[in-house]
């Protein structure tokens, strides 16, 4: 059968099939987006915490903005190409579209790589730090829970193996001996038949698999399987009970109930009497009786230090040396003392606007919020890092006061004699990695005086911070590129598991403003591969099409380039939005 | 649309017209936003520049809708079902808008303590 309107317009509606069918299909994405949009709208009016204003770096959104206007360009050269009959120009403007969409992608890929490596941590007085982490090495770093273990309990019915991988990687080769006897049930009929497998204080093989005897896989696969048979006896047997009961009561045959004349009364007088009815044929025995069933497995390690990634579980008590206990998501629960789960952290910067909104909202006076910043820096101890921060929050102070009065000067003051232009919360309780790197090449330099000029002419260009705050670029290198010594522009601290509120990398776990952000990135992202897929099928599968009937390849393309325009129009809303207010 | 050679011809001049003021309000948009002399309302970011963006971005977009698009000279469907789902979309918007804030004297759009 041949479809009508394919490439010719229907008279009444002057559209053909595909046209009326991209335009219906961007409507729904105008909602889609609209909806998206209208969520960042109110996210960000109702936000309890200062946004993100500003944050992400200029330049890559820049250059993806130029990279879709010239695709969007391109396209419809490739159209007027074909409407043209050059098959030549039509190949050339479509495979530079293509190869747009494909560099958008990889400085997409770029950009959100950096964002999940760089990681924030909030104090418990709200101030947040941010900066890269270090991987552990030798044992040190990383991002852990730590416990010096004294027993881990693993839940029979949901231990998960990765997670029992990982704590017997950790307890290496540290003495451990079964924390209670197990002992296997299994089943003939309703008759149970015990045997014990393993006893408490019994030494037990951690390396072995869950084929090899004695060891603690093979232990929990049949405590498991016991566990499992066990449980489904025990439900069997309640459940002919309960049956039981119920025909009993409903049988009436005592007539205990003739004298109930109440609705109400009658069902809760039938509920009860099947209660009792059912502890009575359960104690008769007469399905079988309910076994004990224990649904755990206890090791008992003698100190072994367990690293747990925080993702995994949750601790309590986590200041070193104090009871301490981590559950894991699979109810597999560490008993010990807790070791040092303190992060290390290169801080590129730090923020103290939440603290400062915390406070206005308790109507604190300016004295008690700078008092209260003061405190938070007399809080990170005597490290060499705590000292080079509060060095760097000192000039931090002066560069503001200068701003201040720089921007007095400037602008002036209003009829009421304040001034005109204020610096902003960001300028006063934010030090970002472009301070840091600029107050530090003051501070190398004994000549350099810290002044407005000087702190500018210090701060990183936009190309070096491209993609935010630049680590290796400070680092010592010898003729080779091989990094000798990392400077340490941005200051190393350890931070103490009992000081952090929250912690988190720039994903969207972090905030609502970096959730909306990857939603709708992540979205258009997905729009550009397939627009690019869409548009790659006509270059490289058009020919036919176009040999068979040009007009009818030059609507398709059409219909494509619509679809790519959109995305281009969805992305012109997105950089000011994400990435300039 | 243009469907004559001579027609097609003459829009690609349009095109690049198009495109390289896409390229100029770009970089208004992200001047307007970084450099200090031209932060219009109070110092850093304020409602002001927040509507100058917008508006910005809104005559871009309208720029790419309508020759981009063709929406200059498209069927009277194609304007019900596109401008169609921007009214519902944006009249949707304003329903939940209302119920936060009062739509005639906007009592309660901003939060206590935001810089209006």
């Amino acid at each position: 059968m041949e479809i009508p309107y394919i490439v010719n317009a229907r008279k009444d509606t002057g559209l053909n099939n595909s046209k009326i069918a991209i335009w219906l299909f961007l409507a729904s994405e105008v909602m889609l987006f609209g909806g998206l949009f209208s969520s960042y709208i109110f996210l960000r009016i109702f936000a309890d915490y200062p946004w993100p204003e500003r944050v992400l770096p200029v330049l890559p959104g820049l250059v993806n903005t130029f990279i879709l206007i010239a695709s969007s360009v391109t396209v419809v050269f490739a159209w007027a190409s074909l409407k043209l009959r050059n098959w030549k120009g039509f190949v050339g403007y479509m495979s530079f579209t293509i190869v747009c969409a494909l560099v958008f992608m990889v400085l997409k890929g770029f950009e959100y790589n950096a964002k999940l490596h760089h990681q924030a941590i909030q104090y418990n007085d709200w101030t947040s730090i941010e900066g890269h982490t270090h991987p552990e090495e030798h044992g040190h770093g990383g991002n852990f829970y730590v416990i010096k273990a004294e027993e881990v309990n693993f839940d029979l019915g949901s231990y998960y193996n990765p997670y029992l991988d990982e704590i017997i990687n950790r307890i290496g080769s540290v003495k451990t001996s079964v924390g209670k006897d197990v002992v296997i049930n299994e089943f003939d009929g309703n008759k149970l038949i015990q045997n014990p497998l393993i006893n408490a204080g019994d030494p037990i093989n951690l390396e072995g698999s869950s084929d090899e005897e004695g060891s603690l896989r093979y232990v929990l696969a049949l405590a498991k399987e016991s566990y499992l048979e066990t449980r489904k006896h025990n439900e069997q047997v309640k459940e002919a009970s309960l049956r039981q009961a119920w025909k009993n009561v409903k049988s009436n045959a005592d007539g205990r109930f003739n004298a109930v004349q109440e609705f109400t009364q009658y069902d809760q007088a039938k509920k009860d009497a099947a209660i009792e009815e059912n502890a009575k044929i359960l104690e008769s025995g007469e399905y079988g009786t309910l076994v004990d069933n224990k649904g755990s497995f206890k090791l008992a390690v003698d100190g072994a230090e367990i690293k747990i990634k925080p993702s995994w579980g949750r601790m309590v008590g986590a200041k070193e040396g104090v009871d301490s206990s981590i559950s894991l998501l699979d109810k597999t629960s560490i008993i010990g003392k807790a070791g040092d789960s303190g992060m290390d952290i290169d801080v590129d910067a730090v923020d103290h606007r939440h603290l400062v909104m915390k406070a206005r909202d308790r109507k604190y006076s300016q004295a008690k919020i700078d008092e209260m910043i003061e405190d938070w820096y007399k809080s990170l101890g005597d490290s060499k890092g705590a000292d080079q921060i509060r060095s760097y929050w000192e000039m931090h102070k002066k560069w503001r006061a200068l701003w201040t009065e720089e921007l007095k000067n400037e602008y002036g003051l209003d009829d009421d004699g304040e001034p005109n232009r204020v610096p902003t919360d960001i300028e006063l309780y934010r030090m970002t990695w472009k301070n840091i790197v600029a107050y530090k090449e003051i501070e190398k330099d004994p000549e350099l005086e810290l002044t407005l000029e000087n702190v500018k002419a210090n701060l990183p260009s936009m190309i070096d911070g491209f993609l935010g705050a630049n680590h290796s670029k400070f680092n010592v290198k010898d003729d080779d590129g091989h990094v000798i010594e990392k400077t340490r522009h941005f200051p190393l601290l350890h931070v103490a598991r009992q000081d952090i509120k929250f912690e988190s990398v720039f994903s969207p776990k972090m905030n609502n403003y970096y959730a909306i952000y990857f939603t709708v990135t992540g979205l258009h992202g997905l729009h550009v591969i397939g627009g690019a897929l869409v548009l790659g099928y006509y270059l490289f599968f058009g020919y036919g099409m176009y040999k068979e009937n040009p007009e009818w390849l030059a609507n398709r393309v059409e219909v494509g380039g619509l679809f790519w325009h959109f995305v281009d129009l969805v992305w012109i809303f997105v950089f000011p939005i994400f990435y300039l207010m | 649309m243009a469907d004559s050679p001579e027609a097609i011809r003459k829009s690609i001049k349009l095109y690049a017209f198009i495109g390289s003021l896409l390229f100029i309000f770009t970089g208004v948009t992200v001047a307007v936003a970084t450099v200090p002399a031209l932060d219009f309302g109070a110092h850093g970011f304020d409602y002001v520049d927040g509507i100058i963006g917008i508006a910005i971005a809104s005559f871009k977009a309208s720029l790419v809708a309508v020759i981009f698009m063709h929406l200059n000279h498209e069927k009277k469907m194609i304007y019900w079902i596109f401008f169609g789902a921007i009214a519902l979309g944006v009249s949707l918007v304003l329903l939940f808008a209302f119920h936060f804030f009062d739509p005639i004297t906007f009592d309660g759009l901003l939060p206590e303590g935001v810089n209006q």
